[in-house]
């Protein structure tokens, strides 16, 4: 118990320091959990934060990223499509490629469903994952429908 | 003659008894199996599947409408598909856990915890109702109107949570089981 206390003090800390310092520029949860998935390890299954792991330790920043990400898939979970429709358009304006590009890759390679936290319940997950082919079909019937191109896309072109 | 066979009777008998015991101490080890896995079917039963936002989430008329108002057949159509498939895990994860938790009732729970037989008999009602709940709720899923069946899944989480307050009082001498992503580093790839 002795133990236990102030780890959890220290594990509740490094939450606090990831949601100011590091998460509080990204607004939509579709972006807090890619960015936290990017730090996981696919090997382990661990996360990796260096500046985060030299101010507590490398287990502590583990488990405050684990948590941290699996708020974030829950609140994307909790997202209505509209508005996971929305968040992905603004995730596609930041991607530096044309938007129907990314809307096919993401449909044949479906990156989210590597996204998700470890030991996400198979029900909650597959509901994340419908969302999005649902969503990236909802975009590509926009962009038939307007097929307008960014004007990097259009340089490269 | 008829001693005889009293006597081969009698031996047979003290056979099968020995062969028994022989086997008893195997099958009180698998208990702890069943218990721990029914104290994590309880568990994910409570944290996971019933709670009322997943089938709020999953049976949105809100999203149906947005669907609908693309103004795209074939959307509308990938869009039911996609919640029919959802549907029908949940539904599977559902009768699965129910399942892990009717296995302990029927075999470990009385020797743990104080059920009166009323409420054993009270609880085996609701095991039965809740699988032919999930097994109806199957069917509905698959028909044309199946995305109406909101309201079906409800009724069957409800009567859920009933059989996971009446295990919950069963289980209670466990605990929680508990993760974290510290506690998986034996097992990293047990994604889902």
């Amino acid at each position: 118990m002795t133990n236990f206390l102030p780890r959890r003090m220290d594990v509740d800390q490094a939450l606090e320091s990831v949601r100011r310092r590091t998460l509080s520029p990204m607004k939509e949860p579709l972006d807090r959990m890619i960015y936290l998935a990017s730090l996981r390890d696919y090997n382990t299954g661990l996360y990796y934060h260096a500046g985060l792991a030299s101010q507590f330790t490398s287990e502590v920043a583990c488990e405050a990223l684990a948590a941290c990400h699996h708020e974030a898939f829950q609140q994307l979970l909790g997202s209505s499509l509209p508005e996971l429709v929305s968040q992905l358009e603004a995730y596609i304006r930041t991607a530096v490629c044309a938007p129907d590009t990314f809307v096919a890759t993401w449909r044949a390679l479906e990156p989210y469903r590597i996204a998700v936290p470890v030991k996400t319940d198979p029900v909650a997950a597959e509901l994340l994952f419908s969302n999005f082919q649902i969503a990236l079909a909802v975009l590509e019937v926009r962009q038939k429908r307007s097929p307008a191109r960014p004007p990097a896309a259009s340089l490269r072109q | 003659m008829v001693q005889l066979i009293a006597s081969l009777a009698l031996g047979f008998a003290l056979l099968v008894a020995l062969i028994a015991l022989a086997f008893w101490p195997r099958r009180a080890s698998g208990g702890g199996k069943v218990m721990v896995g029914a104290r994590r079917a309880l568990d994910s039963l409570q944290q996971e599947l019933l709670p009322p936002e997943v089938a709020s989430r999953l049976f949105s008329k809100a999203d149906l409408d947005y669907v609908a108002s693309i103004g795209s057949a074939p959307m509308r159509q990938l869009f039911l598909r996609q919640r029919r498939k959802v549907a029908l895990l949940w539904v599977a994860q559902l009768k699965t856990q129910v399942q892990s938790l009717r296995r302990f009732h029927l075999g470990r729970a009385r020797y743990y915890s104080g059920l009166s037989l009323k409420r054993e008999l009270v609880l085996a009602l609701r095991f039965a109702e809740l699988l032919l709940a999930c097994r109806i709720l199957r069917i509905v899923l698959h028909l044309p109107w199946g995305y109406r069946g909101g309201g079906m899944v409800t009724a069957t989480a409800r009567i859920a949570v009933r059989v996971c307050a009446t295990s919950e009082f069963s289980l209670s001498f466990l605990g929680h089981a508990k993760a974290g992503p510290l506690r998986d580093r034996a097992n990293p790839h047990a994604m889902m």
